[in-house]
C-alpha cells in the first residue's frame, strides 16, 4: 500500500517533468493546417470526422477530405442478423444513405481525389446516387468507383447513367470502376475525354456498348473487365485504340478478343477464346490462365505467335492434369519459336504423375 | 556548384543555424522541393532550408541517403546480389529503428518532410499520429496531440449530434 503510493508518487513527477518537455517542443497542432489535413487524409472517413472533436483546431479539417469511401461495413455497424429478404436490409440502407448525405454536406467539396461507393442499391435509390454521382463530379474527383453488390440475383442491376459523367463533366476523370451495374451507352454519349483506366466487373453490358464505350474514351490505356456475363465478343482492333493493358476475367460466355496494335500487357482467365490481331502487335507481357487448355494454347502457339515479336513474358496457368501434356507441348512449340522469351509455366509440374 | 568524385554532383544544404552539409545531388532530389530547385538551376550555391535546424535536417539527409535508389556501379552491383524483396525487408527494418525518436522530433521531422515533399518520410512519420487517432478513445489522442478541448459543452453537443455515427 505504502510502496504503491510512493510509487504513484514518483509517477506522477515524471509525468509533470514529461509534459514540462513536451510542452517545450514543437507540437503536433503547431503544425501547419496542410500537413494537419494530410495526415487526416489517410484516416478513414469515419475516424476523419471523429476527429472534428478534438478541438476548435479540428473542427473543420476533415471538411477536404480527399478520400470519401462510404461502404456499409465502414459506415454502419455489422448487423446481428443476416438480412432474410432484400426488404430487410432497407432501414439499414437508409441510414447508410442519411449518412453519406450528412458528409457531403459537410463537406468542402475541394480536393477530393477518390470517390467509392460500395453498398447494395437498385434503381429506387436513384437520387441518392445521382446526388452522390453529381458531388464527385462537381469535386472533380479523379477516381470513382461504384459497386452495388447486386442485393439479390432476382433483382436487376442498378441502371447507371453514362451522361451523367459525360463530356464537359469528366474532363478529371482519370479512373473509372463500374461494378454491378447495367451499362448502356446513350446514342448521344460524348466520351471521356481523359480517363485513363476503366474496369467493369459484374456488369451487364452487350458487345456493341462494350465496343462504343472503349471507342469513346480516346486516351485510355487499361481496360479490365471481370465476369462481365453479356459479353461474347471483345472488339478492340481498331487503328486508333489507344489501349495498353487489357485485362479480361471469367466472362463465361466469351468467344473472341480482337486486340488492338498497340497492345503492351494482356492478363486473361475463362474459357478458350480465339484470340486475333489485325497485324503485328507490340504484345510484350501475355499471362493467359485457361479452364480448358488445348485449343487455345494451340491457338497461340500457331497463329499469335507470328504476330508478337516483342513478347518478353510468357506466363500460363493451367487447372486439369490431363492436358498438362498438350499444353506444355504447346509451350515448348511456342518458345522454341521465341527463344530470347522468357516464361513462366505452371500448374503442370506438379501434377506430372 | 561542389564537384566531387567523378560524375557525382553534390549539393550544398544549410541550415538556420549556421550548419552546412554537403550531400549528392541524387540524395538531395529525394525531396521534390530541392529537385524543383536543381532542375530550375537555383541550386548553384548552398541552399538554405528555413525552419529546419541542423539536428532534423541530418536526419532527413540520412534518411534520403538510405533510400535513395541505388545506381552506378557499386549500387548495381549491391542490387544484382540482393533481391529486392530482401532489399524492401531491410528498408522496413530500418525505417522502424529510424523512427524510434521521441514526439517533438518526429513532429519535426514531419515538418520537414512535407515541407522538403519526401514522401516516403511524411508517409514513415505520420504513421503513428495516423494509428494513435484511429485506435485510441479521444481524451487519449487529445492527450497524444496536446490538444486541449475548447468547445463549450453545447458546442460540442452539436458536434456530436451532426456526426453522431463517427461517434458510436
Amino acid at each position: 500500500m505504502t510502496k504503491r503510493s510512493i510509487g504513484s508518487d514518483e509517477d506522477l513527477r515524471l509525468h509533470r517533468t514529461m509534459v514540462k518537455r513536451k510542452k517545450q517542443g514543437l507540437q503536433l497542432t503547431n503544425l501547419p493546417t496542410d500537413i494537419l489535413c494530410s495526415i487526416l487524409s489517410q484516416l478513414p472517413i469515419k475516424e476523419a470526422v471523429r476527429t472534428s472533436i478534438l478541438s476548435e483546431q479540428w473542427k473543420c479539417l476533415w471538411h477536404h477530405h480527399p478520400n470519401l469511401v462510404f461502404t456499409l461495413s465502414s459506415m454502419l455497424p455489422i448487423p446481428r442478423t443476416l438480412p432474410l429478404t432484400p426488404n430487410d436490409d432497407e432501414p439499414r440502407k437508409h441510414e447508410f444513405i442519411q449518412r453519406v448525405d450528412a458528409v457531403l454536406q459537410q463537406h468542402s467539396g475541394v480536393g477530393v481525389e477518390n470517390v467509392q461507393f460500395r453498398a447494395p442499391f437498385e434503381d429506387d435509390q436513384r437520387d441518392q446516387i445521382n446526388r452522390l454521382v453529381n458531388f464527385a463530379i462537381a469535386s472533380k474527383a479523379k477516381q470513382l468507383i461504384f459497386d452495388f453488390l447486386t442485393a439479390s440475383p432476382m433483382r436487376p442491376p442498378y441502371n447507371f447513367d453514362l451522361r451523367l459523367l459525360d463530356d464537359s463533366n469528366s474532363l478529371h476523370l482519370r479512373y473509372v470502376k463500374l461494378c454491378s451495374v447495367s451499362l448502356k451507352v446513350p446514342a448521344d454519349f460524348n466520351g471521356f475525354q481523359n480517363l485513363k483506366w476503366i474496369c467493369l466487373a459484374g456488369t451487364n453490358i452487350t458487345d456493341d456498348d462494350l465496343q462504343l464505350l472503349v471507342s469513346s474514351c480516346c486516351v485510355l490505356e487499361l481496360l479490365g473487365i471481370a465476369s462481365c456475363r453479356m459479353l461474347t465478343r471483345v472488339q478492340l482492333s481498331h487503328p486508333s485504340n489507344p489501349l495498353k493493358h487489357l485485362h479480361v476475367h471469367d466472362c463465361r460466355l466469351l468467344q473472341a478478343m480482337e486486340l488492338n496494335f498497340g497492345l503492351v500487357e494482356l492478363e486473361y482467365s475463362g474459357p478458350s477464346i480465339l484470340l486475333s490481331a489485325p497485324g503485328t502487335l507490340l504484345l510484350k507481357n501475355m499471362c493467359i490462365e485457361l479452364n480448358d487448355m488445348c485449343p487455345s494454347l494451340e491457338y497461340i502457339s500457331t497463329k499469335l505467335d507470328n504476330n508478337v515479336p516483342r513478347l518478353e513474358m510468357l506466363t500460363l496457368h493451367c487447372t486439369e492434369s490431363e492436358e498438362d501434356f498438350v499444353a506444355r507441348k504447346a509451350a515448348q512449340i511456342f518458345l522454341s519459336k521465341a527463344p530470347e522469351t522468357g516464361a513462366d509455366f505452371f500448374g503442370c509440374s506438379e501434377k506430372q504423375e | 556548384m561542389a564537384t566531387r568524385e567523378a560524375g557525382k554532383k553534390m549539393i550544398m544544404l544549410k541550415s538556420p543555424d549556421g550548419m552546412e552539409f554537403e550531400v549528392e545531388e541524387a540524395v538531395a532530389m529525394e525531396s521534390q522541393t530541392i529537385r524543383k530547385m536543381i532542375e530550375d538551376d537555383c541550386a548553384d550555391t548552398a541552399i538554405l532550408i528555413p525552419n529546419i535546424n541542423s539536428k532534423i535536417l541530418s536526419r532527413v539527409i540520412e534518411y534520403c541517403n538510405k533510400h535513395v535508389p541505388t545506381t552506378g556501379a557499386t549500387g548495381a552491383a549491391a542490387s544484382d546480389t540482393v533481391a529486392p524483396a530482401a532489399l524492401a525487408e531491410d528498408l522496413k527494418i530500418w525505417d522502424a529503428e529510424f523512427i524510434k525518436v521521441n514526439r517533438a522530433t518526429r513532429f519535426n521531422l514531419i515538418q520537414a518532410a512535407s515541407y522538403l515533399n519526401i514522401k516516403g518520410l511524411l508517409d514513415l512519420t505520420s504513421q503513428t499520429t495516423i494509428d494513435t487517432i484511429s485506435d485510441n478513445s479521444l481524451e487519449e489522442i487529445r492527450s497524444f496531440l496536446s490538444t486541449k478541448n475548447d468547445y463549450l459543452p453545447e458546442e460540442e453537443q452539436t458536434i456530436r449530434r451532426e456526426n453522431q455515427w463517427a461517434f458510436q
